[in-house]
């Protein structure tokens, strides 16, 4: 019995029969959270584990691994893994900086269209980037076609290019948030003691942006080592780990092998994780409540160059997004390009009925997902003892999941006549189920941090008075959770829309998503059809996510305001 | 003069935050910016620091115009509020930011540090990071810091405002021995009316950004020029009163005499005049008779007692008039011995030279 328990059990006027409802309610609620995460989450982990882990006679070992390693063929693809990812995370990160830099601390103007431009290629699968680069530089590209010569840009180049675009936004974001986080006293400081801004850049902005940095790295590092679509799309015979284990699982349905590299992708994306975690907690203590804001100072010199950084780098985006909406259009790329429609005609199998899959199963994961998110994080957050930690853990768990890995965790897990929601396999909600797990730890966190705002206060002030538990959650935390709501279920659904990575293992022929077209599109050879696809599902995560801000933003905003004390 | 402002302005937005200031700070000297939070006392030191430019008016440091001078290029040592040390710097590292920003020998940067962490008392704790020093140690690092570069003036502000009691009176005459045996020309900002009595040479008294009062401690505290400023520092009773002769005033019923020369009131009219609870004084019944002779003698009841410790704080009312209540800081020693307690009768007296007057 936890102490707002007997707190409340203590307060006078308060009927039995109510206490009891209040207290089935919350075993409950735990009780769902605690299904659905054991279920959605260890249960596929523990299987694909299992399956890495148990060797051909039964026993349980590293003998996969060990194998594994002996052969050059994975030794070779491992390597070139390793080198592309770690090439696209010293590049994507020193660009973002110089971007984030530009953004936060320069005066530049439309600093929104450059924050909008840059965050682009979010609103897209992860293979409209390799498509965009083969618009430009492939073998029918626009620069071989205008300059005649002939890129290779099949391979590691290819990968490289399209991931560093992929990753750019993602590492923006978090730059943006570790640059905006700083104490103007300090750079006061400095100022009076007569430091150059290079050197107030060099003893204050930097330090203060490390664990920005080291952050930003993991996460890109992560993101491009698992990156599945831009490789599939432009690595022509350039085998990486991600592609690896489709065509092992799916083409050879080799689903050890397929488990052994997916158990060695988890190991850089669970360091990512935990090195994140480990930073976002050093991160909060550069600031205290006595900090003040930093005025940025007139310079005309570093806003030019900034200006200048920020449109390059926008223009770059929009080139290789823009190359994929041009070619769309166009009848022969590059050669005839004369404007049409016809690619929008789709001759892939089942037309647009996937893109009606995936809106309704993102709605789906948008609704049923915001509300499994909010529960698990409400009862994580205000019930605290070694199971609900348990919980917690699987909760952030996905974090360290790649999507490949998941996918083909659920393939283990539940792809069995005899598991007991066997019947759920290959519908729309079962692709829901997993996507809502995919992203579960970044949903579960926004939930979490805005629980958190919240709790001390009123929360204690409601118990006090008498409240019963759903009564503090329905009348107090849902309202005041509100605004993170609604930005949880646009997140879902955005993801939802463009997912490609764990959905590519569980799609059937009768459901089968948006972006598993684009793919098989582009893999017939149906370049410009697959353009054309992926430039309807911007089109509607755009309108979704305008839609979204346009409807609700304003409300939303002053109701913020409201409530933040 | 080593700073002289002249008709220095600055506005932000509708809000005059410093108006039309003229002030000049002779070298050597501590000059303390006192006034309520809003008063434009921390702008006025930021427009010297060069933290701000001001909209009109001129800065002069020794004659010299600081137009256009930056901050960096001023040479002033600047102490702020909550230390704003450099977090990811040693203590060491901290205090040579300003020398390696000068480009000193670095055999130079390494005698100053070490001898201004002499001097501020915190030569052990030399290589920790500032985190790990508590908030006293922390404002004599920043101190140090301020000081390495040496600077032409100091600049404190509210430098101990983030500090506990007993600490902010220990820095506080710290502070202050240090900035007269290095002879530093220098101007803090406090809202603590006892920080600025016990360290200033000069006190700029500041409300709604003009200055009200400038002078030394004692003469401010005794001779305030405006109720505000009489309110402001120290605790002060007003009085409403009727003037009915040179320097006699009715209040509620009786007849005030005061005793100061230079004030000039007219013969008619309203005033209020004003006068300190640690000047009103309780008469023993040994001298009541002979002083009410002389005047200034008012019958009250005790109201309510605040013991204070070594005085005790008691609210008069009148009984002529018991809304009009007027407090007395005595000697707790007298309360014992008069067994004054809530209810009892006493006689007050209001000695004649120890009033101020203001127009009504």
């Amino acid at each position: 019995m936890t102490a707002a328990d007997s707190m409340r059990e203590r307060a006078s006027g308060i009927s039995r029969r109510l206490l009891t409802g209040d207290r089935l309610f919350r075993t409950g609620a735990l009780g769902i959270t605690a299904l659905v995460l054991f279920i959605f989450v260890a249960f596929p982990i523990a299987a694909i584990l299992r399956e890495g882990l148990v060797l051909a006679d039964g026993t349980w070992g590293l003998g996969n691994f060990i194998d594994y390693f002996r052969d050059p063929r994975f030794l070779t693809i491992t390597g070139r893994s390793l080198l592309i990812a770690v090439s696209a995370t010293v590049i994507t990160v020193v660009l973002a900086y110089g971007f984030a830099y530009a953004l936060v601390r320069t005066q530049i103007p439309l600093k929104n269209l450059w924050r909008f431009t840059a965050l682009l290629p979010v609103f897209a699968p992860s293979l409209v980037q390799a498509l965009g680069v083969q618009f430009l530089l492939g073998r029918n590209g626009l620069v071989s076609n205008l300059l005649g010569i002939r890129l290779d840009i099949y391979g590691f180049w290819g990968i490289l290019i399209s991931d560093i675009v992929y990753a750019f936004p993602h590492a923006v974001l978090i730059m943006v948030t570790a640059l905006s986080v700083t104490d103007g006293r300090l750079y006061e400081a400095g100022r009076m003691l007569g430091a150059s801004e290079f050197r107030l850049f060099r003893t204050i902005t930097l330090p203060a942006s490390r664990y920005g940095v080291m952050s930003a790295a993991f996460v890109v590092f992560t993101i491009v080592i698992t990156d599945f679509g831009n490789a599939m799309v432009i690595g022509g015979d350039y085998s990486v780990l991600a592609t690896e284990i489709y065509n092992q699982v799916s083409g050879q349905a080799n689903f050890r092998l397929g488990a052994v590299i997916g158990i060695i992708l988890l190991i850089p994306a669970a360091l990512a994780m935990f090195v994140e975690r480990l930073v976002a907690r050093r991160n909060t203590a550069l600031v205290n409540e006595r900090s003040s804001p930093l005025v940025l100072r007139k310079s005309v010199p570093r806003d030019i160059c900034a200006l200048v950084y920020a449109v390059l780098v926008c223009a770059l985006i929009l080139l290789i997004v823009g190359i994929v909406v041009l070619a769309s259009f166009v009848k022969l790329w590059p050669y005839d390009v004369s404007l049409t429609l016809k690619h929008y005609v789709t001759d892939v199998q089942n037309g647009y009925a996937p893109l009606w899959t995936s809106l309704w199963m993102s709605l789906i994961a948008a609704v049923l997902g915001t509300a499994l998110v909010v529960l698990n994080a409400y009862m994580i957050e205000k019930i605290s003892n070694p199971f609900t930690r348990v919980l917690y853990f699987l909760s952030v768990l996905p974090a360290a999941v790649p999507g490949m890995v998941l996918g083909l965790g659920y393939i283990m897990a539940f792809n069995d006549p005899a598991n007991p929601i066997y019947w759920l396999y290959g519908t729309v909600w079962f692709l829901a189920l997993n996507t809502i797990f995919h992203y579960h730890a970044q949903a579960f966190l926004i939930a979490t941090t805005n629980i958190k705002q919240i709790s001390s206060t009123f929360d204690e002030a409601s118990a006090m008075l008498g409240a019963t538990f759903l009564r503090t959650m329905a009348r107090i935390a849902l309202p005041l959770l509100l605004p993170s709501l609604l930005t949880i279920g646009l997140f879902l659904f955005m993801r939802a829309m463009v997912t490609l990575s764990a959905v590519i293992f569980l799609v059937s022929p009768r459901n089968t998503v948006a972006a598993v077209s684009v793919l098989l599109l582009d893999d017939s050879g149906k370049a410009s059809q697959a353009a054309a696809f992926s430039v309807v599902i911007m089109a509607v995560v755009l309108a979704a996510s305008a839609g979204f801000n346009l409807l609700l933003g304003i409300p939303l905003a002053r109701r913020h305001a409201g409530a933040s004390p | 003069m080593d700073i002289s402002l002249r008709a220095v302005t600055k506005t932000f937005g509708q809000v005059v935050a410093v108006d039309s200031v003229e002030l000049d700070v002779p070298a050597s000297t501590l000059i303390c910016f006192l006034g309520p939070s809003g008063c434009g006392k921390t702008t006025l030191l930021r427009l010297i620091a060069g933290l701000e430019t001001a909209d009109s008016g001129s800065l002069l440091f020794r004659g010299k115009s600081l137009a256009g001078v930056p901050e960096r290029e001023r040479n002033f040592g600047m102490v702020f509020q909550s230390y704003s040390l450099f977090p990811n710097l040693t203590v060491e590292e901290n205090v040579a930011y300003g020398p390696r920003c000068r480009r000193w020998p670095a055999a130079d940067i390494d005698a100053r540090v070490r001898e201004l962490l002499a001097m501020v008392d915190v030569e052990n704790q030399r290589s920790k990071y500032p985190h790990m020093l508590s908030g006293g140690q922390q404002q004599r690092v920043a101190l140090a810091r301020a000081l390495a570069p040496k600077p032409h003036v100091l600049l404190l502000d509210e430098p101990l405002s983030a500090l506990d009691a007993k600490v902010r009176r220990t820095l506080r005459s710290e502070i202050r021995r240090l900035q007269q045996s290095l002879g530093i020309t220098s101007i803090m900002v406090t809202h603590d009316q006892e920080e600025a009595l016990t360290m200033a040479d000069q006190i700029v008294v500041m409300n709604e950004g003009r200055i009200v009062q400038e002078g030394p401690p004692a003469e401010i505290y005794s001779r305030p020029a405006t109720p505000f400023v009489a309110g402001f520092v120290g605790s002060m009773n007003f009085l409403d009163v009727a003037i009915i002769g040179e320097n006699r005033f009715n209040f509620v019923g009786h007849e005030l005499t005061i005793d100061r020369s230079g004030i000039r009131t007219p013969l008619r009219g309203k005033a209020v005049i004003a006068i300190r609870p640690e000047a009103v004084e309780i008469a023993r019944p040994a001298e009541k008779d002979r002083r009410r002779k002389s005047g200034n003698v008012l019958d009250a009841q005790v109201d309510w007692i605040e013991f204070l410790g070594g005085k005790c704080l008691l609210t008069l009312a009148p009984l002529s008039c018991p809304s009009q209540k007027i407090s007395a800081e005595v000697p707790a020693r007298t309360v014992h011995d008069l067994k004054l307690s809530v209810g009892s009768r006493i006689s007050l007296i209001l000695p004649p030279d120890a009033f101020n007057v203001y127009p009504a």
